[in-house]
């Protein structure tokens, strides 16, 4: 037999620390977890992981027929098609993990019954999980943008700005902590009030006009910058954007306002969380 | 001595009931903005102790048989042990890695197959992946199911399922494992091995914490016991004694019990008595006289076919027999008109095996409805008196019958 673990039962009291060594403990389970939201996700569907490709290339077809040819809204120069794409990268990643973390307890409330391990293990494989598609999307616009160099020389400029290369993990886990303690918030939130069960894709709706997905950060007017660079997907979808196509502005203090408020989101998203999952199991 | 596996302390968990789970905003909204009088009307909810100040512990190598009640906290106590659920006050130290099973059902994946579900499920359990390797096919061949391990688990029967979740859990090297209710569903054959496995999975060292209301099993399995009643813990100590004081605690031990008529009602029983040979036996009845039980009811609406059954109980909870009476019948005609009525049955001496018992009585209309059940009725106790009840003890069997025996000598020495 191993060393003796001892585990301690008692009821909780006041700020309960996030157990960031207990989560090392676990870091199999977040493997495993990992490897399970990818099987039975692409496994039983015919399209399976090409469903990846062809998503977004329908959705910034929508785009571009709505937002650019319709509505005429600039899209900072670049062709509209690849300029939404880039968008839609970092967007995808952040608003799926977010949606799929919000349903925490919808999904997994059975299971939160019969077994213990610390339930952040599901957010955080979420987020790493959803880094798959991403990488995918990414794969997807770097494509679309040579198709588009070659074949429509004018269509647009298309420089991709390498020097925030760099940044593209930050940004990665910026959207990540974003995801998980906004989504755990909402979680917590509609487990406790039934009536807030279709909130998350109701904000989801609203945050993508919040975030420049559609627009370029730069047609941003000044007086507003600050408070869109509020939005911790704002810089990380510019930023990516910036790195796959160019046309990024953002500022290193937007870039700080930006990762300050996902850091915030996270600690204040998981805090309130473990507040309401020592009751959440009795009323499920 | 090495310090408890399991040491628990005053350990209590109290639900809310009433609003349970059906919580809005729109509720906390009105709430906030009421005055207090009404706040309060809100705030009155019931509170319930699920399970109140219990304190045991539990050295290695030990199967702790825990009995009660539907509902007197036995679920509760393993869903807090497990840490599913926080307690509301107290302590509970597990000095070990715990893998548990708790109720119907485990945590699989229904899209996964059977092969990616133990590792995850061990993973969960808390296991690493070489552990994991090292049992699996262990696990496998208790399960018996190697053939199905690479479908998905949606398609396997629930029986399959619990077999698996068992042979899971009781195969990874967790140092205590918590099985809660696991007998209740699955075969005999699979009941057998279960318990077969439990008792190895102790030999080797290993801590159990064993919930089941399949009395015998406990017996069979456990080198302990304890019995939790509403909440709180009444008694600890050897199985068969915590069994028997399971069985007789809702009985009492008087000659006559008065039974509550519900208020609506077509027929019901409204007492039963235990009329003994001679009166001032009382409930202690020597094994080898016959006794008589006497059942009174009470018929509202005019019924025919139908029949009283009753059902005799012994300590280990075990159904030992039933007795069904002719068609009720109250003077010559087949239906039962309103009126009070009485049935009297008579169980023969040197029939029963000493040793503590208890009733059940069931009114009923054979294949039509039950009109009236009691269960545990009524404790006596069969002594220890004649020659045919000295065979007691686990060789005795559960009745005494005297069969027929032919004797000869065929040859001489």
């Amino acid at each position: 037999m191993n060393q003796t673990v001892e585990f301690r039962i008692r009821p909780r009291r006041g700020l309960s620390s996030i157990d960031l060594s207990e989560l090392w403990h676990y870091r199999d389970l977040v493997r495993m977890l990992v490897k399970r939201d990818f099987a039975t996700r692409y496994r039983q569907t015919i399209l399976g992981p090409l469903w990846l490709v062809l998503q977004p290339l329908l959705v910034s077809g929508v785009f571009t027929m709505v937002f650019s040819i319709f509505a005429r809204i600039p899209t900072g120069g670049a062709p509209p098609g690849v300029f939404y794409l880039a968008g839609l990268a970092g967007w995808n990643y952040v608003s799926q993990s977010f949606v799929t973390t919000s349903q925490l307890y919808v999904v997994h409330g059975p299971l939160f019954g019969k077994i213990y391990f610390p339930r952040l293990c599901l957010p955080i494989a979420t987020a790493i999980g959803n880094l798959f598609g991403f990488a995918v999307q990414v794969l997807t616009v770097v494509c679309l943008a040579v198709i588009v160099a070659v074949a429509w020389p004018g269509a647009g400029s298309i420089q991709p700005q390498l020097a925030l290369l760099p940044l593209v993990p930050v940004m990665l886990l910026q959207l990540g902590l974003t995801a998980i303690g906004f989504g755990l918030a909402i979680a917590a939130l509609t487990v406790k009030y039934r009536d807030l069960a279709h909130l998350a894709s109701f904000l989801v709706q609203i945050w993508l006009y919040l975030t420049p997905v559609i627009y370029p950060l730069a047609s941003v007017p000044d007086r507003f910058r600050l408070l869109v660079s509020l939005n911790p997907a704002t810089a990380a979808v510019d930023v990516l954007r910036g790195a796959l196509i160019g046309g990024s502005t953002v500022s290193p203090l937007e870039l700080v306002t930006g990762f300050a408020t996902a850091l915030a989101l996270a600690v204040g998203g998981i805090w309130f969380f473990r507040q309401t999952e020592r009751s959440a199991v009795d009323t499920l | 001595m090495a310090s408890p596996v399991i040491e628990v302390a005053g350990l209590s968990k109290r639900y809310e009931l009433g609003r349970f789970g059906f919580k809005t905003l729109r509720d906390d909204l009105l709430r906030l903005a009421g005055r207090k009088g009404e706040s309060e009307s809100i705030g009155s909810k019931r509170r319930f102790w699920a399970l109140k100040d219990v304190t045991f512990n539990v050295d290695q190598g030990e199967v702790l048989g825990i009995i009660g009640h539907n509902g007197a906290g036995k679920s509760t106590l393993c869903k807090l042990l497990s840490r599913v659920t926080e307690p509301t006050a107290g302590e509970a130290v597990m000095r070990g890695r715990t893998a548990s099973l708790l109720e119907v059902g485990t945590g699989f994946h229904p899209d996964l197959t059977g092969r990616e579900n133990i590792f995850l499920n061990g993973t969960i359990l808390g296991m690493k992946r070489a552990e994991i390797r090292a049992s699996f096919d262990e696990i496998v061949a208790f399960s018996e199911a190697e053939k199905f391990l690479d479908t998905p688990v949606r398609r396997y029967s629930s029986g399959m399922q619990v077999r698996l979740g068992f042979a899971v859990a009781a195969h990874l090297n967790a140092e205590i494992l918590i099985a809660d209710e696991v007998l209740a569903v699955g075969d005999l054959e699979f009941q057998r091995k279960c318990i077969g496995k439990m008792k190895s999975v102790a030999s080797a060292g290993r801590t159990v914490l064993f919930v089941s209301h399949n009395l015998a099993a406990v017996q069979g399995l456990c080198t302990r016991a304890i019995l939790i009643d509403h909440g709180e813990l009444t008694f600890s100590g050897r199985p068969e004694e915590a069994i028997r004081s399971y069985v007789m605690a809702r009985s009492e031990g008087s000659v006559r019990a008065e039974l509550e008529l519900p208020t609506e009602f077509v027929a019901g029983i409204h007492s039963i008595a235990i009329v003994p040979e001679r009166p001032e036996m009382g409930t202690d009845l020597p094994s080898e006289h016959p006794f008589r039980i006497r059942v009174c009811y009470r018929v509202r609406e005019t019924i025919r076919s139908a029949r009283l059954d009753i059902g005799l109980v012994n300590g280990m909870g075990q159904r030992v027999c039933c007795s069904r009476s002719p068609e009720l019948s109250g003077g010559g005609t087949d239906t039962l008109q309103p009126g009070d009525y009485t049935a009297e049955v008579c169980i023969p001496g040197d029939f029963l095996a000493p040793g503590d018992y208890t009733m059940d009585a069931t009114l009923l209309q054979p294949g039509v409805r039950n009109l009236d059940t009691h269960k545990h009725v009524m404790s006596f106790r069969l002594l220890h008196t004649s020659q045919a009840a000295d065979m007691m003890n686990e060789q005795a069997g559960m009745v005494l019958v005297q069969f027929p025996w032919e004797l000869s000598n065929d040859r001489p020495i």
